[in-house]
């Protein structure tokens, strides 16, 4: 009996200190309240922040310039959606690449809007919050011109909510002004640091002013507040460097770009073939796989120069060479790499539509060629026509980055969203359409000397010009779509200049046009709010 | 007395408690002298040691000893004795005066004294109140597979057994009674009193019995884990010894030949198809007719596909299923040594190696296990246990896409370079379809660059080491009679490193400009400390009380460590991952701890073998939920009326008929760590990187916390019928169950507007499942020269959604949940889900006006609104569920004198579900890589080839928007009917034996998968949901094999 106690009682005391045994033991993972609440943890949720730029642009960038006029597909077949809208619904590849990324950058600035009252206070905290408005009125900026009026989610949600509804476009505009006005007082100044700074502000709200004022609900001085911000933005500053220098890839930080989602092989290095973005796979031909690792990059063959795209570039337009890589070396990273190329021979050359008979012979005759010297005459480099060998299309080049490892996303150069060259462009068409068409035609004309080109006259001046003046200036860079749709030429313009887009295609159910991006398919499944309206031509 | 209670007790004790009832007869036994006997005990002529000869009525007995023989001096009159041996059908031989007996054994699986493991216990199955199924050594082994959940398929009723993709060292799934949980569906598997994540590193050789607690009331012991299920395993412990000294030796040699391989397309039929290919994407005036055959051959051709021309030409093709593939390899080699010494040590060694090689290249698998186990009755009170199994699996996974790539080249590349003029080598090349001539370097074939798959498979390694210990030590001390005390450790480490390389000759090597490899290691340890007093009390001869009193504590850590690096200076795989540079090193590490803890009561009672009733209550507290939530109790009763032991019964039909009732909660606690490591925490699980003048980081969270996360909890009621006929020839059991699972662990997707991509981890949604489970078994014949058995089993499950998010009305279409429907409509493997639209044909020539626009050539869908538009709300409809609507499995051994023939079949019938392999094979969006031989669409055209009017595969490269995006054509009906194997043994006599000095000997000849009845196009069936890469092809594995006992 004794014994029977004895063990009772060691049992008893044992058990008495048990509920230690489960207490929760978490010895690795941070926690929101556990970090966001101190200075560097804040500042960790802020660069996060600046991550969310690297999803939403990072990707494979159709739903930005497929379907327009100046972009088609080459080997490989584009979403069919998204490239030539015959078959473009909520389900289509690429669709929701915006909507999904948006609100996950959304849900990222709202709860650094959150924790900023209760946070570590630093003198940093203002203007990180002022980058945080610029960086969510950026998302929304996308989303409303992409999907049209949108849900406004302006804060930190931390307990599931099944049913979301919608708002209009005009209140997701409201609320965009308001969060870059609020970050215009915020912001810093400095434009290097890569940080969000107040002429990126500028820049955005004058864009964001500009693209209002063509909706119907746009107020009247939309166009003007546009052209102030855009001055503003350019603060006096002239287009000093040289078109080419403005591509070089060891100077991607210069002085004209305001604002930038930037890169480093550093700050990638913990997954480069991941963490890196695709900006260099596309607009030009295949080059081959893995075995030219090193030599050339991993193209896609899609978002090609179209024949219209080739054409708006005059002979004497220094951005057809700065653009375009023309002449080929064996490899094709050469021309970037090496500072003396007279020597090389060439292995592709791809002939400009200017050309006459006697100047592709004359160039033949002055030019070394590698023994498998390709000639492409130009009907052949375009975009939108049938392709099969690697190398028939005319490559892009501003994107090269010959540093970067073999693989889909591996460029570590900077994607420039706001440069000086297009808040010029910016201004010209806000001017055009606050009725200072002279003050217009001065910005513009900035872009085109620095380009070599002779000045436009105020007879040319219209919106298509302006629009083929982007084409050429920005050829590559993530606006096309937005622009054409801006200004009511989507439709127009990529069923004109497209050779895969019927004016047909755009035609959806009830005989509405599918000039908005559908709402995605995922995002209604996924939403319990049943009476979320799906956008027009799409039901 | 107290001698023969000291061999009573050195039995096991999973014996003790048989031998406790006769025990409790031990107060009607008479002080008398008696005459002394003595006899022998064997099997088939063998003698059997350790059996226990118990005159009836007394707890007068003795063992037999090594050589089979006993001596007895009988304590009444007109005695009867009792020959019982675990796994044998006791026998009663009446002594009628005699002293000389010849006592021969039965081995009998299905026997009504075989014993359950109930958890923290033991029962007769007579004695069992709930559903509990209980499987053998023998069953398990019989026949001859070398993962120990395929040697449970089929046994069970439902229980729900499959393979994962049948890749080597991928592992099977089991579902007991249906789904519930959406995280998690795995039952929990406890080894020797030590929960282990899977069971796959036992030898089934080293188990000596597998029990799955199906219903609630059974598995609620084991309360917040019991949800979906309990399997025990308990290996062969020192306990199971039988007395003396035994050595038996099993091995088997088997060869895995490829089988039932898809029909891919052929030369000639390839070279039609890629043509067709390109008659959608030429555009020309007029469409496809307007294309001329020169324009098409530019196309197909052009002008750097000049070998390519002459293949096609020549029909010159090359096998890729014949370059890959190869005949497996199965070895198996099992040693095992027990005994049991008079004073009262006992033990049992294993020893096992089994080798295996896949039927890709470069894939093997060696596991290497050891077991010990070793038991000591150091007198009547105390007596103590210790059990160690420990293995070692290496297993080498080869390259997860070479297969895939290798049967996506199209028949017409081969893996070899070519000379100057377009001759094959011997040399391999590394883009089969980009081959250029050497010295000129120009194209010969400018199609795809895909890798050449026989230089991946050859320089890349994806390698497993698996080291697992698994042991127990328990103290048993009895105070009295009545009442007794044990203490179990129980203890679990299983560390895995996975390691990873790509050489300088792989896709990976060159896009990376060199070697890479990358490390994984995770290491597992757990223990449980259980402490129980058990007590048992007999008032009036009747009623009969058992007591279980438990605490326990469960406690584990995980730790997990990675790193890689690239660029590598050598070619040493992963053993040198530091030669790399560090700007490309790359580190993570993790610690993840949950612990339990535990107090349980329950009470058995039983009125005279008749009326049982078992209660029981536990209470769980759990680490990683909140204060406030983390404590839960789980209760559960259950009875049983065993009619057949009624005096009103004597004389029918019925040999044995029970009926069992019960009702019990369990809960589930268990979700995927990996992506919610603490969900009721908002951690901080993701990394992301910037530059901000200099490279910068942050972390977010991709999910929602929640922190109000409790169990899911289960309800569950059991009828249950056991019956057996004619001397229980006839026999078997019938259980219906309904159960209903609430507040379902269900890591849910959320709105994407609010941005958290991984959604929330809840418990909002409920889940019913219901179904019917028989067992037959039937000895047909049974005579000493000719014997036929026949085992069935039936499941029928159903399982339908009660409630989504707290509420009955709205389906969650998202999350592919729907009110009243299966859980299993959301699909497997993150696989699309089978809500969609259905897939209706293709448009022909001429058809217009088609709903949802689909155009000549393309895939159309059912306008199920009639209309006249495809929208997403209206005509998606639910196709189908992964959930099988029944399965069920046939064992059949027909036994010839020494010879026994044997076979088993399983089968699942209204299996639905989305086949990654049709997604590869059968998709005409690409056009150059290699497709089942289908028949696909081609217009009429004007490039000279023909049309054919397809109305089941839409035509290359213009598939439509159905086709191409929603996938409508790639959905499969996977049911099937598997013969599982085939075999003949012969069992040598004990006469033969003699001359050679053995106890036994069989040999056998097994096949493995020889039949498979199925619609289904594709490898195998039961892989249907398979990712591609790693889903492999069907096998038939041929046995050689031989059992010797020493």
């Amino acid at each position: 009996m004794k014994r029977i106690i004895l063990t009772l009682l060691i049992t008893v005391t044992f058990l008495t200190s048990c509920e230690d045994v489960i207490e929760m033991d978490n010895r690795g993972f941070a926690t929101a309240e556990g970090i966001y609440f101190t200075e560097s943890g804040y500042e960790g949720l802020i660069n996060a922040n600046y991550s969310m730029l690297r999803e939403l642009y990072g990707m494979q960038p159709y739903i930005y310039c497929a379907g327009t006029d100046l972009y088609a597909e080459g080997r490989s077949p584009e979403p069919l959606g998204l490239s030539q809208y015959t078959e473009l619904g909520p389900a289509s590849e690429d669709v929701d690449l915006i909507y999904n990324n948006a609100y996950k950058a959304i849900r990222m600035a709202n709860t650094a809007l959150f924790y900023s009252d209760i946070t570590e206070q630093s003198s940093n905290i203002s203007s990180r919050v002022g980058e945080v408005k610029y960086l969510r009125a950026n998302a929304y900026f996308l989303l409303v011109q992409t999907y049209g009026g949108v849900p406004l989610i302006l804060d930190q949600i931390d307990s599931p909510i099944l049913e979301i509804e919608r708002n209009t476009a005009e209140e997701v505009y409201t609320a965009i002004i308001k969060d870059l006005k609020e970050a215009l007082l915020a912001v810093g100044i400095d434009t290097t640091s890569g940080r969000v700074n107040q002429r990126a502000v500028q820049h955005l709200l004058a864009k964001v002013y500009l693209t209002r004022g063509y909706e119907s609900f746009g107020e009247a001085n939309d166009f003007s507040n546009a052209a102030s911000f855009a001055d503003e933005a350019i603060a006096g500053q002239n287009l000093n460097l040289s078109f080419d220098e403005l591509w070089d890839y060891t100077n991607r930080e210069n002085e004209e770009v305001l604002f930038a989602v930037k890169y480093s092989t550093g700050s990638i290095s913990a997954d480069p073939t991941e963490l890196g973005n695709q900006q260099a796979r596309f607009f030009g031909p295949y080059m081959g796989g893995s075995e030219i690792a090193g030599q050339a990059p991993n193209r896609s063959y899609n978002l090609l120069a179209t024949d219209f795209a080739l054409r708006l570039f005059t002979p004497d337009d220094e951005r057809y060479e700065a653009s375009f890589m023309t002449e080929v070396y064996n490899p094709y990273f050469l021309e970037h790499v090496s500072s003396d190329l007279t020597a090389e021979g060439i292995r592709d050359f791809y002939e400009p539509y200017w050309f006459t008979p006697a100047d592709s012979t004359a160039y033949v005759n002055s030019i070394i060629k590698l023994e498998d010297f390709e000639y492409h005459p130009y009907e052949t480099t375009v975009g939108g026509i049938i392709v099969t060998g690697d190398y028939e299309t005319i490559p892009l080049k501003k994107f090269d980055d010959p540093d970067a490892p073999f693989g889909q996303s591996t460029s570590a150069l900077d994607i420039i969203l706001s440069r000086l060259g297009e808040t010029y462009l910016i201004a010209a068409e806000a001017y055009l359409q606050s009725g200072a068409p002279a003050i217009a035609l001065q910005r513009l004309n900035v872009v085109r000397n620095r380009a070599g080109v002779a000045d436009a006259e105020l007879n040319d001046l219209d919106i298509d010009y302006i629009l083929d003046e982007r084409g050429r200036e920005l050829f590559g860079e993530y606006h096309r779509w937005f622009d054409l749709k801006r200004t009511g030429k989507l439709v127009e313009r990529a069923s004109l200049h497209h050779p895969l887009i019927q004016e047909a295609n755009f035609t959806g159910a009830a005989g509405e046009l599918k000039i908005l991006r559908p709402i995605p398919q995922t995002a209604l499944d996924l939403n319990g709010n049943r009476d979320f309206a799906q956008n027009p031509a799409y039901n | 007395m107290k001698q023969i209670f000291e061999k009573v007790h050195a039995k096991s004790r999973l014996l003790t408690s048989i031998l406790l009832l006769f025990f409790l007869y031990s107060s009607i036994m008479f002080a008398q002298q008696g005459i002394k006997i003595s006899g022998i005990v064997t099997e088939s002529g063998t003698p059997l040691p350790g059996v226990n000869i118990l005159e009836k009525g007394t707890i007068n007995g003795t063992q037999t000893d090594f050589d089979g023989k006993f001596n007895l001096t009988l304590s009444t009159d007109n005695a009867i004795l009792i020959a019982s041996y675990i796994g044998f059908a006791s026998k009663e031989v009446p002594v009628n005066g005699e002293n000389q007996f010849i006592i021969s054994l039965e081995e009998d699986a299905q026997s009504l004294d075989e014993v359950v493991i109930v958890g923290y216990g033991s029962v007769k199955k007579s004695d069992l109140t709930g559903a509990i199924a209980s499987v053998g050594s023998e069953a398990l082994n019989e026949r001859n597979f070398t993962n120990p959940l395929e040697s449970l398929q089929g046994n069970v009723a439902g229980v729900q057994i499959s393979n994962n993709s049948g890749r080597l060292g991928d592992g099977f799934n089991i579902q007991i009674r249906g789904q519930s949980s959406f995280a998690g569906g795995n039952p929990l598997f406890v080894v020797d009193g030590a929960p282990v994540d899977d069971i796959d590193f036992l030898n089934p050789q080293d188990i000596q019995q597998i029990d799955i607690l199906k219903d609630a009331s059974s598995s609620a012991i084991y309360g917040s884990r019991g949800s979906n299920g309990v399997v025990l395993i308990t290996t062969k412990s020192g306990s199971s010894a039988k007395g003396g000294f035994n050595v038996s030796f099993d091995s088997f040699v088997g060869v895995k030949e490829v089988a039932r391989l898809p029909e891919l397309m052929d030369g000639p039929t390839w070279q039609y198809y890629h043509q067709s290919a390109y008659l959608a994407t030429i555009n020309v005036p007029g469409g496809a007719l307007g294309i001329t055959p020169e324009r098409l051959e530019s196309s197909v051709v052009g002008g750097s596909n000049s070998v390519l021309r002459n293949r096609f030409d020549n029909n010159q093709t090359f096998d890729w299923y014949d370059a890959v593939l190869r005949s497996g390899i199965q070895q198996n080699n099992y040693l095992n040594i027990n005994g049991r010494s008079d004073n009262g040590l006992s033990y049992n060694l294993g020893m096992g190696y089994q080798h295996e090689t896949g039927n890709v290249l470069n894939e093997d698998l060696d596991k290497y296990t050891l077991k010990t186990g070793l038991s000591h009755n150091v007198n009547d009170k105390f007596s103590f246990a210790a059990n160690v199994t420990i293995t070692k699996t290496e297993n080498e996974r080869g390259s997860n896409r070479a297969m895939q790539e290798a049967f996506r080249l199209n028949p017409f590349l081969s893996p070899y370079a070519i000379d100057d003029n377009g001759f094959e080598t011997n040399e391999l090349f590394d883009q089969p379809g980009k081959l250029t001539f050497p010295s000129s370097g120009t194209f010969a074939i400018n199609k795809t660059s895909t890798y050449n798959p026989l230089l991946q498979i050859a320089n890349s390694s994806d390698n497993v080491e698996r080291f697992n210990i698994v042991g127990n030590i328990f103290m048993d001390y009895k105070f009295d009679d009545w009442i007794s005390f044990r203490t179990t450790f129980s203890s679990g480490y299983d560390n895995r490193e996975r390691g990873r390389s790509w050489g300088n000759l792989t896709d990976e090597g060159r896009s990376n400009g060199g070697p890479l490899g990358d490390l994984n290691i995770r290491s597992s340890f757990n223990y449980t400390w259980d402490n129980q007093f058990n007590l048992n009390k007999t008032i009036n001869e009747k009623h009969n009380f058992k007591l279980l009193a438990l605490q326990s504590i469960f406690s584990s850590q995980i730790q997990s460590r990675f790193m890689s690096s690239r660029n590598l200076s050598f070619e040493s795989g992963i053993n040198n991952l530091g030669s790399g540079p560090q700007a490309t090193f790359n580190l993570g590490s993790e610690f993840l701890d949950e612990s339990l803890s535990s107090y349980a009561l329950r009470f058995n009672y039983d009125y005279e073998n008749k009326y049982f009733l078992t209660l029981s209550n536990r209470w769980d507290g759990y680490s990683l939920f909140s204060e406030g939530n983390k404590w839960d109790s789980f209760f559960a009763a259950a009875g049983a009326w065993t009619i057949s032991n009624e005096n009103f019964m004597e004389n029918s039909i019925f040999s044995n008929l029970k009926l069992r009732t019960s009702y019990g909660s369990t809960g589930n606690n268990s979700f995927d760590r990996s992506r919610t490591p603490y969900p009721t925490l908002n951690t901080l699980n993701e990394q992301l990187y910037y530059d901000l003048d200099g490279p910068v980081n942050g972390f977010r969270a991709t999910a929602l916390a929640n922190s109000n996360l409790t169990w899911e909890k289960t309800q569950e009621l059991n009828f249950g019928v056991d019956f057996g006929l004619a001397e229980n020839k006839i026999n078997g059991s019938l259980d219906f169950y309904n159960r209903l699972s609430e507040g379902v662990l269900f890591e849910r997707l959320l709105p994407v507007e609010i941005g958290a991509e991984s959604g929330i981890l809840d418990n909002a949604s409920s889940v019913r499942n219901k179904g019917i489970e028989l067992l037959l078994n039937s000895k047909i014949i049974s005579t000493d020269k000719f014997s036929w058995d026949l085992t069935l089993t039936y499941t029928k499950n159903t399982n339908s959604i009660e409630s989504i998010n707290g509420q009955t009305e709205l389906d969650d279409i998202g999350n592919g949940l729907f009110i009243g429907e299966s859980i299993g409509v959301a699909g497997e493997n993150g696989n699309r889900s089978n809500y969609n639209y259905v897939f209706d044909g293709i448009v022909q020539a001429g058809e217009t006006n088609v709903p949802g626009g689909s155009t000549e050539g393309q895939a159309k869908v059912k306008d199920i609104n009639g209309d006249g538009f495809i929208t997403p709300e209206s005509d998606r409809v639910i196709l189908g569920s992964v959930d099988p609507d029944w399965g069920g499995s046939l064992f059949t051994n027909i036994r010839y004198g020494n010879l026994v023939l044997s076979a088993s079949a399983i089968t699942s019938q209204g299996v639905f579900t989305y086949s990654p392999w049709r997604q590869n094979f059968t998709d005409t969006r690409d056009r150059g890589r290699q497709k089942a031989n289908i028949s696909w669409y081609v217009p009429e055209n004007g490039a000279g080839i023909p049309a054919q009017f397809s109305n089941e595969y839409p035509q290359p490269r213009n598939q439509g928007d159905f086709w191409r995006r929603q996938q409508v054509g790639y959905y499969a009906d996977a049911s099937f009917l598997k013969i599982k194997n085939i075999s003949l043994s012969y069992n040598f006599t004990p006469a033969n034996l003699d001359k050679i000095n053995l106890k036994g000997l069989r040999i056998y000849a097994n096949v493995l998968d020889p039949f498979v009845f199925t619609d289904y196009m594709g490898y195998d069936p039961e892989t249907a949901s398979a990712n591609l890469g790693i889903g492999r092809t069907a096998a038939i594995t041929y046995q050689l094999g031989l059992s010797i006992k020493l």
